[in-house]
């Protein structure tokens, strides 16, 4: 991921607008995709990008060089994902049905590429499902994102060893989702 | 290593390659003897951890800065980050105290010039006054008013 420069950050902070739009396209497809994961749709995933770029906006003087500017954005971005998942999740139901999902597509289905890319992201969808909100930011920063172990720590400002945990136990649960699933639709 | 030792290792440390080179080394070494722990590794590989890997990168459609602008500049937030916000950035409150300290050293300066004038021009009103009542007393008759005090000092 690239890292925004100290100028960059330093001249958004004084109300620069091309330097905040600069941050924009810098970080903007990371807060997306972290977005949709963890808030479950694209029209709330769009929401959440917003909210996360008026927050940054909002609160750029506050930044302190001490993490990375990465760091601080991932982590407004997980919690307002998490804020507007839990928000709305009434507004859902508790659970979101395969069809919702694949109501949620749109794609040409006659480039294959694009097939197998939308089918992947169903899959992907799917297990999220299955996690509870903190495991998926987990499997969201470490499967997506690619952060360590450290990073997402720093992000969730939670212990390295709960980290590890919550990455187990969502696998666990994961496997444990796709053995049903395959013995399912075995028989 | 008993299994279930070698899978809460294979769940995160060692798919995560955050685990030590020796810890991988007993790992491979157990699971190549195994055929319950390396199932277990291939399912995670293949059906848990491989879809993550191969999703496309996303951006957010134009749409969404379009709304962030106009939240930004144009909606109820203009104000909270108007003067008073870029005032609290630590690169304008630096200018700014910068300002400050200037136009206050430009004051102690002037004020003390004016002090110092003032005092110069005292010191030449007292000269000139004291000159001028010793010259009362210097008017050819040897000094004096010829009073009767004068006479019964002098």
């Amino acid at each position: 991921m690239m890292e925004v420069p100290n100028d960059v950050i330093k001249r958004a902070a004084g109300g620069d607008r091309e330097a905040f739009e600069d941050i924009y396209n810098l970080t903007s497809s990371y807060v997306y995709a972290v977005a949709i994961r963890v808030s479950g749709n694209v029209e709330d995933a769009q929401e959440v990008v917003q909210d996360v770029f008026v927050k940054v906006h909002k609160n750029l003087w506050k930044f302190n060089f001490e993490s990375k500017l990465t760091t601080w954005i991932y982590r407004i971005t997980v919690n307002t994902a998490v804020n507007y998942y839990n928000r709305t999740k009434k507004r859902r139901g508790h659970e979101i049905g395969d069809e919702r999902i694949l109501e949620n597509k749109g794609m040409p289905a006659n480039v294959h590429a694009k097939m197998e890319d939308e089918d992947n992201k169903r899959k992907v969808e799917l297990l999220l499902q299955r996690l509870n909100p903190d495991q998926r930011v987990c499997i969201v920063l470490r499967e997506i994102e690619q952060l360590s172990y450290e990073e997402i720590s720093e992000v969730l400002k939670v212990n390295i060893n709960t980290v590890r945990t919550r990455l187990k136990r969502a696998r666990e649960a994961l496997i444990k989702y796709v053995s049903e699933k395959e013995d399912k639709d075995e028989m | 290593m008993k299994c279930d030792e070698v899978r809460e290792i294979l769940l995160s440390d060692y798919i995560d390659e955050e685990a030590a080179p020796e810890i991988r080394d007993r790992i491979n070494d157990h699971v190549k003897g195994c055929n319950g722990c390396r199932e277990m590794y291939d399912v995670l590989c293949e059906k848990v951890s491989a879809p993550f890997k191969n999703l496309e990168p996303t951006t957010p459609p134009f749409e969404v800065w379009k709304k962030i602008e106009e939240k930004i500049y144009t909606g109820r937030e203009v104000g909270a980050v108007g003067f008073l916000t870029r005032l609290k950035s630590p690169f304008v409150y630096r200018k700014t105290v910068l300002a400050l300290a200037s136009v206050m050293l430009v004051v102690f300066f002037g004020t003390q010039y004016v002090k110092v004038r003032d005092s110069n021009l005292t010191k030449e009103y007292v000269t000139e006054q004291f000159e001028y009542l010793t010259s009362l007393g210097n008017n050819g008759n040897g000094g004096g008013f010829g009073t009767s005090i004068e006479e019964y000092f002098f």
